[in-house]
């Protein structure tokens, strides 16, 4: 991977937010105030483009972790199987309420990373779930929802 | 200080916060064994629990869980060569040896006695420099806050590491620009929000927190393929925890020396207890030469002790520019500044004034923690030790559940989960670009104040900058951020011309 490509990235950053910093709306009457809403998203902008430019140009390239990264296709479809349980769980978490969703998001997870055991596909995420509910709404009284799907049966 | 510190023994010794302590001990010393797991994930993953309690409790439970976990961190160093966090690399160095030629028990014994010597001698360094330092910050202004907020990231991007300084740098901007998201202080009107009403009130900072330390971390675990499968982890003999005579006058010295270097370099921002742990380690190592038997990374007592003391005692001198100055000076304290902030508190000296239950009441917390890591949690060691074997195919989806239904609990809006997931996408990236994150986050928690702070010092002065130098305070601050800012940037120039 290129050397430059950290320098690329930043002035990329800089350059789309700098881009929406210029997009703030500003009152008239703020116009002349030494510090507007626009001020600071600009210094911010303006310091790390030229952070970007400098890092274009390396003294000294810093190690990228791109060596260390598994070459086994396998584990980055993992991760992004793991993201995708991520959101998922975000979609089904009110519908089906915490701890089914919780139940759910585990035993997806552990499939996704290659748990194929059904003795801990099944006690595992019952386990862990059932236990987190305990501590979160049983022990310390945080209110977890239960489920827009069950509630609208009562 | 008498007055203050009574208040925090009552705090601190009513049942449910001693439960606080011990649960925070164990919790931590639990996540932190669990390689790539440190500190910062550890407290990140329980702020969701500590929303139930009072900040008081809350704030013990995460100092427990910071400690705990850079115990566990130098367990697993010890027992399977895997530091559980950065802080505990170096103990890996004479840990593992010891461990394999049998002497687990007393790596660890001499790890946890290291520890809870550094811990102590920390906590006492606390008790005595923060109210001084909070009675003195209750005399700053605006200008003195913006100086010691940019300060404070100026010394955290620069002492990020070798050939990261201006990555460090570049990372506190992008903090800073995630700050921005949100109400604008000055107009009142929505800024970078993109028109998504749930932008309105600003990122959540558990959810950056969150994605970028704990999920990021996950990701990271599996894409560079450090998952252990449980397989090849063999137990190693702890039965022998007890120190002789002999091992305490080996390790004496070097703790006493230790305790105390660790505990000025966990106060200084940005330093923290993985800078501690490595001046000590190789302090020690130059102080006992070539004689040294048996040799550094053979096994010596010392190599284990020397950084176990320092990097403890770093950790609770941490505490300090957070409590009276409200700068954090590591990923994982700007975590728990994030957290009181939620809990509606400022750290800083006001807070030392205006809840001086919590303030002293974590400083007391700190001498029990310690004592318990030494009485409760090393005879346990072997038994804890054991979740070392749990794979980690199973260990990670577990985290990534804690990630999630952390995030959630805090808004009860599921678009956070979608979001968390996106922005733990770019820490990856970011990480694998070798950005470090500790600034990102950093930035992100000071922007706001940084940002109110230079609005306010511009105001008093007519728009004209010489607040950084009227005020004596403001000028010794503004030369230390000039020399933070100047000196990588000058060993750079040195490098391109060499």
């Amino acid at each position: 991977m290129s050397a430059r490509l950290p320098g690329v990235v930043l002035l990329a950053i800089a350059v789309l937010y700098g881009w929406q910093a210029i997009q703030i709306p500003v009152f008239a009457a703020d116009v002349r105030e030494v510090m507007t809403a626009q001020t600071m998203p600009l210094v911010l902008a303006g310091a790390l483009a030229i952070i970007g430019m400098i890092l274009l140009f390396p003294g000294r390239p810093g190690v990228l972790l791109t060596s260390t990264l598994s070459a086994d296709p396998r584990r980055w479809w993992q991760a992004a199987g793991l993201l995708a349980v991520g959101i998922g769980f975000g979609f089904i978490i009110e519908p089906l309420g915490v701890l089914p969703a919780c139940v759910l998001a585990l035993f997806a997870g552990l499939l996704v990373l290659g748990v194929r055991r059904p003795s801990i596909l099944v006690l595992v995420p019952l386990l862990v779930s059932g236990s987190m509910w305990v501590l979160l709404a049983g022990l310390l009284g945080l209110y977890l929802h239960p489920g827009d799907w069950w509630a609208a049966d009562v | 200080m008498f007055d203050g510190l009574l208040i925090g023994i009552e705090t601190a010794f009513t049942p449910f916060n001693i439960l606080m302590v011990m649960l925070g001990c164990w919790t931590g010393t639990l996540i932190g064994m669990l390689p790539g797991l440190g500190p910062a994930t550890a407290v990140a993953l329980m702020i969701p629990v500590t929303y139930a309690l009072d900040p008081a409790a809350a704030l013990i439970l995460m100092a427990g869980v910071y400690y705990g976990a850079a115990f566990g961190g130098s367990t697993s160093s010890i027992l399977i060569n895997t530091p559980g966090c950065s802080s505990s690399v170096v103990t890996t160095f004479d840990g593992f040896p010891m461990a394999q030629q049998g002497k687990a028990g007393k790596a660890l014994a001499i790890a946890a006695w290291s520890s809870f010597v550094g811990g102590i001698v920390g906590a006492v360094g606390l008790l005595v420099a923060s109210p001084v330092l909070s009675e003195l910050a209750l005399t700053f202004q605006s200008p003195d806050y913006f100086v010691m907020m940019v300060m404070g990231l100026a010394a955290v991007a620069s002492l990020s590491g070798e050939g990261q300084v201006l990555r460090g740098y570049a990372m506190a901007i992008v903090g800073m620009m995630l700050a921005t998201v949100g109400t604008d202080g000055i107009s009142g009107l929505p800024r970078l929000t993109f028109g998504f009403l749930e932008l309105v009130d600003g990122l959540s900072f558990l959810l950056i927190a969150m994605a970028t330390y704990a999920l990021a971390e996950v990701v990271l675990v599996i894409l560079q393929d450090r998952m252990n499968h449980g397989d090849h982890i063999r137990s190693a003999s702890t039965k022998d925890l007890h120190l002789s005579g002999q091992d305490v006058r080996d390790i004496a010295a070097p703790v006493a020396r230790h305790s105390i270097t660790g505990f000025l370099i966990g106060v200084l921002p940005g330093a923290g207890a993985t800078v501690a742990s490595f001046l000590a380690y190789s302090m020690e190592k130059k102080l006992a030469g070539r004689s040294a038997v048996p040799a550094f990374g053979e096994g010596n007592p010392r190599g284990v002790a020397a950084p176990e003391c320092a990097n403890n005692a770093a950790s609770t001198g941490s505490f300090v520019p957070l409590l009276t100055l409200g700068i954090p000076g590591s990923g994982t304290t700007a975590i728990m500044l994030g957290a009181l902030i939620a809990h509606g508190l400022q750290p800083g000296p006001r807070l030392y004034v205006d809840h001086p239950e919590v303030f002293w009441s974590v400083i007391v917390s700190m001498f029990l923690g310690n004592l318990m890591l030494l009485i409760i949690n090393l005879p346990m060691i072997p038994w804890l030790a054991r979740l070392l074997r749990i794979p980690q195919p199973i260990m990670m989806p577990i985290v990534l559940l804690f990630c999630l239904v952390g995030v959630y609990l805090v808004s009860f809006d599921s678009t956070d989960v979608t979001v968390m997931v996106i922005i733990a996408l770019f820490a990856v990236g970011l990480r694998i670009l070798d950005f470090p994150l500790a600034p990102l986050l950093l930035g992100f928690i000071l922007g706001g104040f940084l940002e109110d702070n230079l609005q306010r010092s511009l105001i008093l002065y007519d728009g004209g900058w010489q607040f950084l130098w009227e005020r004596p305070a403001t000028f010794v601050m503004s030369i230390a951020t000039l020399v933070f800012l100047g000196w990588p940037l000058l060993g750079r120039i040195r490098l391109r011309r060499q």
